[in-house]
């Protein structure tokens, strides 16, 4: 303990130089968004290396689970091939076919790190600028939405789950059509809430919430969850809906990146929001 | 005295740093960067603690004014920190030590090298910074070294004014 005491006063002026340093490096980090994205782009890149291995493991052990998932994904999948439909020409129409042109491609990528317990979730994917993945893509899992790439690094992404209060999505309710926005309350990780839906929709629980296309993030028609109940906002005027999510994020193994081909033009119009 | 007369000096470079050369980017680019002049100017026998705790605070005002965030902070503790050896490099040879302040004792030639030294270590730093990243090295060095070099001309002008008073 001796020898401890004489190591600090030893080198308390190198100390002292370090805290006045740490201080001046947390104001920065903490004001200057540029410096901060740099910092979590890097702190990605190291945590991801980390965390990497453990997942791996942990993969290995839910390797039934994850395969009955993707399984029935893929039936889902081939339900829409064109193939699974039967095609009745009666001789008068013909189709053209460019004009389906495709605007949505997806890479996919394994969760290595995620939280869904703390207010500001994050999930670390094992894809990253090497594999074409920037920031703002939309990321999907086999059962709905995820959330939205917030920082790329080399190797890995970080993503803000639709289960942290710095997100909004645009959410719309597949029946009635009216839309707003999603914003996660901080509590329940399998619970959300959408407000300023008008009081005149026809809002029954059970009925499907789904992304809007209004957002970039997401192709047209991606599930989000399930009404699950209904009440008047603080302001009286309008509705808030409770939705109970597709994603479990407390089992969340593979996601699909969403990138959109089309983002340039939108760009170019400001249709971004 | 001598303390009120370095209070007063502090003051009117941080003035002339904050209100007058903070205003003009020369040349598109080159901000000079004059108030770290004092810790370098600072007699070499002051503790540690005391240089880099006045480095904090010069670099927090300058930051708060400036809009910079705690970067020329950080800059101006580092230099603080390594001015003990700066200075012995170039006091190398001379071993008199006194009280007086660094240019009269390392003669004129190596007190303008060692001004110009501590500028160009403290753009460099700041800039990398600013910069957060060690990509595009070349750029940053030559905006530092042109910047410091900027910034030494007001620093003799300083002296000088200050010399005549």
């Amino acid at each position: 303990m001796r020898y401890f005491f004489l190591l600090l006063k030893r080198s308390r002026v190198l100390l002292y130089f370090l805290l006045l340093e740490s201080l001046a490096f947390a104001w920065i980090i903490n004001k200057r968004s540029y410096q901060r994205s740099q910092f979590l782009s890097a702190t990605t890149e190291i945590k991801g290396n980390f965390q990497g291995l453990a997942a791996q493991t942990k993969a290995y052990l839910n390797l039934k689970e994850e395969n009955e998932q993707l399984a029935r994904e893929n039936v889902r999948l081939r339900e829409s091939l064109d193939e699974s439909f039967i095609f009745q020409n009666f001789g008068a129409d013909t189709i053209n076919s460019s004009t389906y042109k495709q605007r949505y491609t997806y890479v996919d990528a394994q969760v290595i790190n995620s939280s869904h317990f703390k207010v500001e979730n994050y999930i670390l994917i094992n894809k990253g600028r090497l594999s074409g993945l920037e920031e703002n893509m939309g990321v999907i899992g086999p059962s709905g939405v995820v959330g939205v790439i917030s920082n790329v690094s080399k190797h890995f992404a970080r993503v803000i789950p639709i289960i942290n209060p710095n997100l909004r999505i645009s959410a719309e309710l597949a029946q009635d059509g009216y839309f707003g926005p999603l914003r996660w309350l901080g509590e329940n990780y399998r619970e959300s809430s959408i407000q300023d839906i008008p009081p005149y929709a026809n809002v029954k629980s059970g009925d499907t919430v789904k992304t809007d296309g209004r957002s970039s993030f997401f192709p047209r028609g991606i599930t989000i969850g399930w009404v699950k109940s209904t009440r008047l906002q603080a302001d009286q005027n309008f509705l808030e809906i409770t939705v109970s999510l597709s994603t479990d994020f407390a089992k969340l193994r593979n996601v699909y990146v969403v990138k959109d081909l089309w983002i340039n033009e939108l760009d170019s119009l400001n249709m971004r929001p | 005295m001598n303390l009120i007369k370095s209070i007063f000096g502090l003051l009117a470079l941080l003035f002339l740093q904050i209100f007058i050369l903070n205003n003009f980017l020369f040349d598109g680019y080159l901000n000079p960067y004059i108030y770290i002049a004092f810790i370098l100017f600072l007699p070499p026998r002051s503790s540690v603690f005391y240089t880099l705790s006045l480095a904090f605070l010069i670099g927090a005002i300058v930051d708060v004014f400036e809009g910079g965030y705690g970067v020329h902070t950080a800059a101006s503790v580092f230099i603080a920190f390594l001015k003990p050896l700066i200075f012995r490099i170039f006091r190398a040879g001379k071993n008199e030590l006194s009280e007086s302040s660094d240019v009269k004792q390392l003669g004129l030639f190596r007190s303008l090298m060692y001004v110009l030294t501590g500028l160009f270590l403290h753009h460099f730093i700041l800039f990398s910074i600013e910069n957060f990243a060690l990509d595009n090295l070349l750029p940053l060095l030559m905006r530092s070294l042109y910047s410091s070099l900027f910034s030494f001309t007001f620093v003799l002008l300083y002296q000088l004014w200050n010399y005549r008073r």
